[in-house]
This record gives C-alpha cells, sequence and structure tokens, in this order.
C-alpha cells in the first residue's frame, strides 16, 4: 500500500513539476516573439501604415471629385470626440462610456441624440498592405496590381458593385496622402485623402438644444 | 330690252351706283392701303413678331414694302419691361450697335433679357451724343441739345409718357449705400463758377480748366462717370465722395468739384454716399425710369398726322424705325426696309410711316432714327436674329436703341429722410439650408419683407423666414436683408455670408458614405 501511496505522490509531483517548464508558443511565420509576444514582421514603411490606421487623433481632409464636381469634407479625430464636415454639415459624435452621442444640425441649431454604433471594429483598408505591394516611384508608393482585399471590402461597402484603381500613398512619419480611384459603373469618384495633425487635433462638440 | 321689267332693272342699278358715287361714307381712312403679299407672325416670350411684305397704296402711290412690328401690352405682362440702352463709355458717349446694346444690358442687368428692340434716337454721327433728352434707370444721361422733339418715357409701373420733356434744374442728389436718395436734392445754380452767396451751390468740371481761387470748402468727388457735351452747360455726373478741402485746387481728369455751403450739413454727404449731378425730369416726366427721344410725330390720339414741315427728311422714302404705344397698354415698335428695291423695300415716307404706325393702331407713335440706322433684333434661342435688313449693307453703330426685357430690373428704395433717425432692423442670424434646399432664419422683429442675396447677384424676395432656394449644382453664398416699413424701420445690414453647395445625387450618396466612415472610424478609436 505504502508503494502504491509512493509511486502515486511521484506520479503527482511529476505532474506537478512538469507544469513549471516554460513552454514557448509557436508565432506565425509572419511574426517575431518580441517580449514573449509575437508580433507581426514590419518594415517601417508598413510600420508607418499601422501606425497611421491606428491613430486616433488625426485629421483627414477627403476630396472628392466626380466628373466636374468637387467635394471636400474634413474628418476629425480626437479620442472620444469626432467630427465630420461634409457637404453642407458638421456632425460630431462623442463616447462617454458606453453611450455615444452624434451631433447634428437643425434650423434651431445643434441637437444631441443617442447612436448605436457597431460592437466591432474594421480594419482599416490599407493597414495590412505590405512594402512589397507598391512601386516607388518619385516619393509615390503606387500600389501593384494584384488583390487587395481590405481594399475591395472598403470600397464595396460604399458600393456592392464597386472596385478601384490608382491606388497610391504618399508616407512620411505617418500616411501623409492617400489617392485612389472608386468606380462604379459609369462613375469615378477620384479620391484624395490628406492626412495631417497627427496627435494635434482637437474636437470641441457643440453646446446643443 | 322691251321687258319693262329689265328697263325697271336697269334703272335700278344706275339709282344705285350713282347713290354710291355721291354719298360719302362718314370717315374713311382710304389713305392707305396694305396688300399683304406675305404675313409671318410668331410669339417670343410673350412678344409678338409680325414681318409683312407688301404692296402699299398711299393716295394711289404703290410702294412695295417690308415691314417688321414687334409689340406687347407692358400692362398686362408686367414681367415684361421696356428700357433703353447705349454702349457709352465711362466718362463719354460712344457709338454702338443693337446687338451690342443688348449685351451691355446683359452686363448691366444680368436678372433680365432682351426679348427684341430696335435703334432709337437722332444723334451726332461724330461721337454718338443723342439729339433728345436720354434717360437710362432713372439717371438723366444727357439732357438733349433741343428740348423741342418728342419724348416717350418709360416708368417703372408700366406706364409710358408721350411729349415735349420739361425740367426743373440741374440737382445734387445724394444716394446712400444702398441707393435711397437722400431728402432732398439741392439744387444746383450755376456751373464752373464759384457761389455768389451762402444759398447757391456750384459744381466744377474739367472744362473750369483754372484753379478754383476760393478758401472755402470743396467737395471733391470721383467720378464714376461724367459726361459732357463740351457745351459747358450741359452735364451728368455721378461719383464717390473723395475728400473736403479749403485749399486752392483746380478739377483733375474724372471728378468734380462742388461748393456751397448746403452740402456740408453734417452727415448730408458721407464717405459710403454716391453723389450725382444730372437734370431733373418734370411734369409728366418725372419719375421715368427710361426715356428715349424722337423727331416727328407720327400719331397723335390715334390721328396719323398729314403735315410735316421739320425734319427726318420727312419728304422722302427711307428706311424708318418708330414707336407706338396704345391707351391699352400696348408699346409696339416698327420698322420698315427702304434703299433696296430690287428686293421690294422701296422705304416709306413720314407720311406713310404715319399711316403704318395708324395701321396697327398706335394711339401715339414717334419717328425714331431711321436710313441705316433702322433696325430690329429679336431672341432667337440664345441668339438674335436682325429681323429686317439694314440698308447700309450692315449693322450701323447708333446712339441707343429701345427693348423689350424679361425679368427683373434693379429695384431702387425709396428716399430717406435726413437726418435718418429711423430704427435699424436686426441683421437676420442663424442661416441654416437643409438637404432638401430650403434656407431658413430666425425671424426679425419688425420685419415685413426679406431679400435673400445669392452670390450678391440674385435676390428672391420673401415674407417669411423659410424659402425654397431651388439653386443648381454649384456653390453659393447667400445671404439675408430685413426690410421693415420704410417710413419708421431703416433696412438690417446683410447677414453673414452662408456657402451653400449644391451636389448631385451621385456625389450626397458618396457625402453619406463619408459620414458612416466616420462613425466607423470613431467605433475603432473607441476599441483601441
Amino acid at each position: 500500500m505504502k508503494k502504491y501511496i509512493l509511486v502515486f505522490l511521484i506520479v503527482l509531483g511529476t505532474i506537478a513539476l512538469s507544469g513549471c517548464v516554460e513552454k514557448t508558443p509557436a508565432c506565425n511565420d509572419n511574426e517575431s516573439r518580441i517580449d514573449g509576444v509575437c508580433v507581426v514582421n514590419r518594415t517601417e514603411f508598413e510600420t508607418k501604415l499601422y501606425n497611421t490606421a491606428n491613430l486616433d487623433n488625426v485629421t483627414i481632409e477627403w476630396v472628392v471629385t466626380l466628373g466636374e464636381e468637387t467635394s471636400t469634407s474634413i474628418l476629425k479625430f480626437d479620442g472620444q470626440k469626432s467630427s465630420v464636415q461634409a457637404g453642407n454639415h458638421t456632425e460630431f459624435y462623442e463616447t462617454d462610456g458606453t453611450t455615444t452621442y452624434r451631433y447634428f444640425q437643425t434650423e434651431n441649431g445643434y441637437e444631441r441624440e443617442t447612436v448605436q454604433l457597431s460592437g466591432s471594429t474594421q480594419p482599416s483598408f490599407y493597414e495590412n498592405l505590405k512594402e512589397t505591394d507598391f512601386t516607388l516611384m518619385e516619393n509615390r508608393y503606387l500600389l501593384n496590381y494584384g488583390t487587395y482585399n481590405d481594399i475591395l471590402c472598403f470600397v464595396k461597402s460604399y458600393d456592392s458593385k464597386a472596385t478601384f484603381s490608382n491606388f497610391e500613398l504618399s508616407v512620411e512619419t505617418y500616411i501623409t496622402q492617400i489617392k485612389f480611384d472608386i468606380l462604379v459603373g459609369d462613375l469615378v469618384y477620384k479620391l484624395t485623402l490628406n492626412y495631417s495633425n497627427h496627435n494635434q487635433t482637437t474636437v470641441e462638440v457643440p453646446t446643443y438644444a | 330690252m322691251r321687258n319693262p321689267f329689265w328697263k325697271k332693272s336697269l334703272l335700278l342699278l344706275i339709282i344705285t351706283l350713282f347713290t354710291f358715287t355721291l354719298v360719302q361714307p362718314y370717315r374713311v381712312n382710304a389713305a392707305l392701303r396694305i396688300y399683304q403679299k406675305s404675313r409671318d407672325t410668331q410669339y417670343v416670350e410673350g412678344v409678338r413678331h409680325i414681318k409683312i411684305a407688301a404692296e402699299i397704296d398711299f393716295n394711289g402711290t404703290i410702294s412695295e414694302q417690308v415691314i417688321n412690328y414687334a409689340g406687347i401690352n407692358i400692362k398686362n405682362n408686367p414681367h415684361i419691361k421696356v428700357v433703353v440702352a447705349d454702349n457709352y463709355k465711362v466718362n463719354g458717349f460712344g457709338m454702338s450697335t443693337v446687338p451690342q446694346q443688348i449685351w451691355n444690358i446683359h452686363q448691366k442687368f444680368p436678372n433680365v433679357q432682351v426679348i427684341a428692340g430696335v435703334n432709337g434716337d437722332f444723334y451726332n454721327m461724330s461721337n454718338g451724343i443723342p439729339v433728345s433728352p436720354y434717360v437710362r434707370n432713372y439717371e438723366v444721361i444727357f439732357q438733349g441739345t433741343t428740348w423741342a422733339r418728342t419724348l416717350v418715357g418709360f416708368k417703372d409701373n408700366g406706364d409710358v409718357v408721350f411729349g415735349k420733356p420739361t425740367f426743373s434744374g440741374y440737382e445734387v442728389m445724394v444716394f446712400d449705400q444702398d441707393g435711397s436718395l437722400k431728402l432732398n436734392p439741392i439744387k444746383v445754380n450755376a456751373f464752373n463758377r464759384l457761389p455768389a452767396n451762402d444759398n447757391e451751390v456750384t459744381a466744377f468740371f474739367t472744362e473750369h480748366a483754372s484753379e478754383i481761387n476760393s478758401g472755402a470748402q470743396k467737395l471733391i468727388v470721383h467720378g464714376l462717370d461724367i459726361k459732357s457735351d463740351g457745351s459747358g452747360s450741359r452735364y451728368f455726373s455721378k461719383g464717390t465722395f473723395g475728400s473736403i478741402t479749403n485749399e486752392v485746387i483746380s478739377v483733375q481728369e474724372n471728378q468734380f468739384i462742388l461748393m456751397g455751403s448746403k452740402l456740408f450739413a453734417e452727415g448730408f454727404i458721407e464717405s459710403t454716399d454716391t453723389i450725382v449731378v444730372q437734370q431733373r425730369m418734370s411734369g409728366i416726366f418725372e419719375g421715368v425710369r427710361d426715356a428715349i427721344g424722337g423727331w416727328e410725330i407720327l400719331v397723335k390720339n390715334g390721328v396719323p398726322e398729314t403735315t410735316f414741315t421739320q425734319g427726318a427728311s420727312y419728304q422722302f422714302r427711307a428706311p424708318r424705325t418708330a414707336v407706338g404705344i396704345k391707351n391699352d397698354g400696348t408699346v409696339f415698335f416698327v420698322t420698315v426696309d427702304g434703299r433696296n428695291m430690287p428686293l421690294g423695300m422701296d422705304g416709306v415716307t413720314a407720311y406713310e410711316m404715319a399711316e403704318i404706325m395708324a395701321y396697327f393702331e398706335a394711339d401715339h407713335a414717334i419717328n425714331l432714327d431711321g436710313g441705316g440706322s433702322t433696325t430690329m433684333a429679336i431672341l432667337n434661342g440664345e441668339d438674335y436674329d436682325i429681323v429686317n435688313t439694314p440698308s447700309d449693307g450692315n449693322l450701323r453703330s447708333n446712339a441707343n436703341g429701345v427693348f423689350f426685357v424679361k425679368g427683373n430690373l434693379p429695384q431702387t428704395l425709396p428716399p430717406v429722410p435726413y437726418p435718418d433717425n429711423r430704427e435699424i432692423l436686426n441683421t437676420p442670424s442663424n442661416l441654416f439650408i437643409q438637404n432638401s434646399g430650403v434656407l431658413t432664419f430666425n425671424a426679425v422683429d419688425h420685419a415685413t419683407r426679406y431679400e435673400v442675396w445669392i452670390n450678391g447677384t440674385t435676390k428672391i424676395d420673401t415674407t417669411t423666414n423659410s424659402v425654397a432656394l431651388k439653386l443648381p449644382i454649384g456653390t453659393y453664398d447667400i445671404q439675408v436683408r430685413a426690410y421693415g416699413n420704410h417710413d419708421t424701420h431703416k433696412q438690417s445690414l446683410y447677414s453673414e455670408a452662408l456657402t451653400f453647395t449644391v451636389y448631385s445625387n451621385d456625389m450626397l450618396n458618396f457625402i453619406d458614405f463619408i459620414r458612416a466612415y466616420t462613425q466607423t472610424q470613431h467605433n475603432n478609436n473607441q476599441s483601441n
């Protein structure tokens, strides 16, 4: 009986001790272990794209040309507050805890309403692009011919029949400009997105009625 | 013939014929017969255009004529106005063709469209100065070298006046920045000399070559338009406040100088005012917006003139232009071509022209310049057709013309008292344009109407603080101004401009997409 108890204790101890042995999780091929964490391998260029996509403080000017018509929209992101000046009106968004408010213009001034935002997040349409996807030409990164699902998914969120072309980037510390065309049937929307005021954008929501 | 029945019948026929021969009707317009070979009628924006090719018989004299008529009842069609036009240079006169005058109307009044028009007054062919008085948009551009000829004047309410011009003398008229005349205008006693006493006001122009040798106050006006025929006695001048000086000065180019203590009452002339020196029309012509002269009355009280003794080469066949008015409010222009007999354009004498104007039922008509000047233009799509055949073989440059226009001519505000102590209305605020294009703004106390200005040129009148703009694709600056009872309240300032862009539906869809993208990004930022 003692032998059985001894063997049982040895087995238990072995199992217990084996649990203390450090096991190294496997990283994917495109990842490296940094401080015990698998981190995607990125070139300096790709890091800039990733960092831009994860900025929560930036101003983006969207210039859209459709034939002879042009619209300019200003998108500002400042953490929990954002604004979009598009068309003839400006809207604001503010998140307080789990509640997000939308401020919108009326003839009586601004009014506020609660909005339900999607719980899921979507990757930016450019953050997973690789440096090898581009051809560098005079400081402009021209996207090579190929299939880029994130971009395609983005343009199809406008119109399920939309495609894109002529995608190019300009990059400094962050992306400074993205240009591309969205094609929907015979319509060609020429987009220029100018990024500025990285980490220096301020949004103040308006007083409301 | 032995049959008594035939004898009686023959006798009855002879008696009947004899009776017709002896008995004259009470009144027969037997002087003119028009035997039309062709007649085309069309309507352009309500203006009736008739073109007639005809053989006319005037007291037994047969001639071939081509006649053009353009007319409309402007009382029943208040959207149609009659205006005069020229293409005078600033600080002078000049000559221009009818199409050039049409172009100039469109430059000055972008909200109107010329429908039809003809050449105007007789003029000095070396400089374009008209012979008779000439009033353009309330400005007495020229007082005329003679007042003996007949003038036709057009008032803003559609009234047409007709007769010899009369004047009450030159005045200094001061208009505030909104174009309101400050009451009351000041009489100008003389030109190019010092005031004789404290009650006199005088004006100096460049014809006064020497210095104005006086230490009294002088108002120097920067000329916007100074017109002189060189006589030293006939002027039109308009300018902006320059400066006031007591120094001895001389008149410089593009300026005129006013003297007289009445001018310098505090606040009467301010730096934002416009100052006009012009003749004041009186009698039936007081308040005319436009007036143009002619030579020889053709029809008076519905009766064609039969006696001509003076001018317009009345006894000779020539191309002729005339303007006629009917008591029902119809105004019409007529041209008759001439000097082109192979094409059946013999031209008419003044006697025949008078009968033609009576044929078109004129109650009054005057003869305008003719000969090679005779021109009629009619709108055709985007362009203008010269519907007659000018006898020079090309368009002659003349002094001025008279035209039917469609649209809103600029309205002047009523005069304002001096000093102006009326309450100023608050400025409209909180301009907002819904996606549907409806503009709203805060109502202003005591306002009775509002003017919505689009790009500073197009005006929409409204009595409420909400108006649908209905604009085509483009970007616009919108401003609003409030008006109240003119006697008690001065109009407000213009509101701050609101920039508004009208987009296509395809662009609007994309703008919605940008808003949705912003929401998504905002959501992503909260999850980071």
